[in-house]
């Protein structure tokens, strides 16, 4: 016996978005699992046929992104340090500088504005050519080669983007760190012995481990995210709907991660 | 030989710069020194009257090592850096202090690096210490000497100003006695005035009630009086 | 037609085989076997079911009933491992090619090589080099496949396909949107393939009258059925209803035509 029930509009609505969301994790959860299963096929592959998509991959997310993220960098660790000399005493600045600007930037500016860079670069880039090579049917023909796409295509993108991640997010630091420093000499003089000397000091074993840490985080969530979306569309029109969810969904999710990051490690 | 492409090698250089800087700063944060047994302190002061290039930097009388240059620094204020290249064996501790003082009166001037009573992290290389400067004795001296003067100097401005009231005072003692004296003479004369002006209201008042008295009879008459 | 295998058996076998899609029934209960070395066109009209003979051989069509049965294997029990292990006996060329546009002509015959075989780099780049100039690529082999034509498309797919030296080819529809003058390439290199001794190619077609050199064997599809399984000969008197129809373009036959 059913009970008919009136459910307003909106409840229904929420009701909805929740249980879209719910299929949407676990629709991502089985697609983590199959790429952890097709692990198992891995002594079959021959890494030498990954190289190349390694070494492209790390060029297009690395190398090409570097004077956007060296722009970037620039104008952050002058920002930090503007703000810090208009808000703090300057009696003493070169005492703190340093703890200022691994705070900031070592420790949240640079990792997330790294990933927030790679996710616009190369995120879009890479949901947007898994899209049309399946569209193209050139998935379909790798998986007729007896390629196992899942490694062939996700492996390589996954290792490219830890390796660019980890070296952008190390540049990212150094010119944010400098470019602080030539802007902080223009009103607090600090020699430059003092300042990578503090710098140093700042500097610690855990936050290197942490930026290890979202690196490696952050390149294996980037690719896979853009490859879930990706391999969804259906037809050629759906191509720039799911690049966009792709784009936002990984900025989201890193935004989240390096929340809990922090929390977990600094709180 | 493994040739390497364009692509390939801009890549192992992108993956190789930051893994160097990395294995640097590990290096650097395990307490290795690159440099050799000494280091460099900075040694921030007023004025650079007292010390120059060469002045040695001692601990406990032992000569530790010496300035090696003097770098001005405009802002926020002029002061200066003074950098002290000193032995590495000597453990010097983070909150130590530096005193620029004479060795004894004819003696040049020397930074005398004091160590905190308790241990503390060592000083590292690049740290900046603020400068204490004792000033020298002959200095001292002269400087007693000139406040000695000033003071001698005021104590005589002092006594003339004394001097000088005490007659200044006894003029305005008598020009007041001589005041006092003219009032009481004013007063006197005043007196003989009034009496004669309050036998003037007298008669006046008399004067007016026979005004009054032939009114009241003679209306009329008293006032046509004037017309004739 | 006599289909006593050679003593090394049959390759691929489909024991009543029906599949459907979306509520439609694409194939209908279809049993054949192919032996090693035999080569055979599979023909037929839109919608008779051909298209997904290739699919359902390489074990990419998804779930049919019967069984396929691979070097005596049925397919069906295979796991995903085993899968790909499996798909690198066939040489498949699609009907769209399947090339990868951010790989040129070289990268894309390397491919397979480089993927499953354990040959070195340097002989992998050997063995493409002569391929390349066996398949007369050798003035396309840095382009990719934007800008190739469509017989440079066609040779750089069968190029490949046959990379790993398979011993059964896939080929879907090659020669339908082709110029016969630029494909005698192609042409004489299938013939090559067909004629040697275990290696076996099935061919899909429309136009099966342009394989009759190449192939002893012409399986004609309609409805998901088997309408026709004969030799060359048999297919050139055509004395088959189905296969007068076809190879006339008729309207009248037992073939109702939309």
């Amino acid at each position: 016996m059913y009970v008919s029930v009136n459910v307003p509009g909106f409840i229904k609505k929420i009701v909805q978005r929740i249980l879209s969301t719910w299929n949407g994790v676990q629709s991502f959860y089985f697609y983590v699992v199959s790429i952890i299963k097709s692990f198992k096929s891995i002594r079959y592959l021959r890494f030498r046929s990954l190289y190349s998509i390694v070494v492209n991959q790390t060029r297009f997310t690395g190398i090409d992104a570097l004077p956007l993220l060296m722009i970037i960098a620039l104008m952050l660790g002058g920002t930090v340090i503007i703000q810090a000399h208009t808000n703090f005493p300057k009696f003493g600045i070169e005492s703190f500088i340093g703890n200022l600007l691994v705070i900031i930037i070592a420790r949240e500016l640079g990792p997330l504005a790294t990933a927030m860079i790679v996710v616009s670069r190369s995120g879009s880039a890479i949901a947007a050519e898994i899209a049309t090579q399946t569209q193209n049917r050139e998935i379909l023909s790798l998986e007729l080669m007896g390629i196992d796409t899942k490694l062939y295509i996700i492996l390589p993108r996954i290792i490219a983007s830890i390796i660019a991640i980890f070296s952008l997010i190390i540049i990212f630091d150094i010119v944010a760190f400098f470019g602080g420093y030539l802007l902080s000499i223009s009103t607090v003089y600090i020699p430059i012995g003092v300042f990578i000397q503090t710098l140093l000091d700042a500097f610690s074993f855990n936050d290197l481990f942490l930026t290890i840490l979202k690196s490696l985080i952050y390149g294996i969530l980037i690719p896979l995210i853009a490859c879930y979306y990706g391999l969804k569309p259906r037809s050629n029109f759906e191509i720039p709907i799911y690049v966009s969810q792709a784009v936002v969904r990984t900025l989201l999710v890193i935004f989240v991660i390096n929340a809990f990051i922090s929390a977990l490690f600094y709180f | 030989m493994v040739k390497l492409e364009k692509n390939e090698v801009r890549v192992a250089v992108f993956i190789l710069f930051p893994v160097l800087i990395l294995l640097v700063f590990v290096v650097l944060k395990l307490g290795y020194s690159f440099a050799s047994s000494t280091k460099d302190i900075y040694l921030k002061v007023d004025s650079i009257s007292s010390i120059k290039n060469g002045t040695q930097v001692k601990v406990k009388g032992y000569t530790i090592g010496r300035v090696v240059e003097i770098i001005p620094v405009y802002q926020p204020a002029l002061h200066f850096l003074a950098v002290m290249r000193v032995e590495n064996e000597i453990a010097m501790y983070e909150d130590c202090t530096a005193v620029i003082q004479n060795q004894n009166i004819i003696g040049d001037t020397i930074i005398e690096l004091r160590n905190p009573e308790t241990k503390q992290e060592l000083l590292k290389e690049y740290a900046v210490i603020e400068g204490i400067e004792y000033v020298n004795l002959e200095a001292l001296l002269q400087d007693v000497h000139v406040m000695l003067a000033t003071v001698t100097s005021t104590v005589g401005v002092l006594r003339d100003i004394s001097l000088d009231s005490r007659s200044n005072i006894r003029v305005l003692l008598g020009n007041l006695s001589r005041s006092v004296e003219t009032v009481s003479t004013v007063l006197n004369d005043s007196q003989k005035d009034i009496i004669e002006i309050m036998r003037s209201f007298r008669k006046t008042a008399k004067t007016m009630d026979e005004i009054s008295t032939e009114l009241k009879r003679h209306p009329l008459k008293f006032l046509m009086k004037g017309d004739k | 037609m006599d289909t006593a295998c050679t003593p090394r058996g049959e390759i691929v076998t489909l024991e009543n085989v029906s599949y459907s899609y979306e509520g439609n029934r694409l194939i209908n209960d279809i049993s054949i076997s192919i032996c090693l070395g035999e080569d055979i066109v599979f023909f037929g009209a839109e919608n008779s079911g051909i298209d997904f003979i290739c699919q359902l051989i390489v074990n990419a069509a998804g779930e049919f009933e019967g069984d396929v049965f691979f070097d005596g294997r049925p397919i069906k029990d295979f796991d995903e491992i085993e899968v790909h292990n499996f798909r690198k006996g066939f040489g498949y060329l699609q009907r769209n090619f399947g090339l990868i546009n951010n790989m040129d002509v070289f990268e894309n015959i390397a491919l397979p090589l480089r993927y499953h075989s354990r040959l070195t780099s340097r002989e992998v780049d050997e063995r493409v080099e002569s391929m390349v100039e066996y398949l007369k690529l050798e003035h396309c082999a840095r382009r990719r496949p934007v800008h190739l034509s469509s017989s440079e498309l066609l040779r750089t797919s069968y190029g490949r396909s046959i990379a790993l030296d398979p011993d059964l080819l896939l080929i879907e529809h090659p020669l339908e949107e082709q110029c016969l003058l630029n494909v005698q390439v192609f042409m004489s290199a299938l013939q090559n393939r067909a004629f040697a001794p275990h290696k076996s190619v099935i061919i899909i077609t429309y136009r099966p009258e342009l394989y009759t050199e190449i192939s002893e064997r012409f399986v004609m599809l309609h409805e998901g059925r088997i309408v026709f399984d004969g030799s060359t000969d048999e297919f050139a008197r055509a004395e088959n209803p189905y296969v007068k129809q076809f190879l006339q373009a008729s309207i009248d036959g037992p073939m109702q035509m939309l």
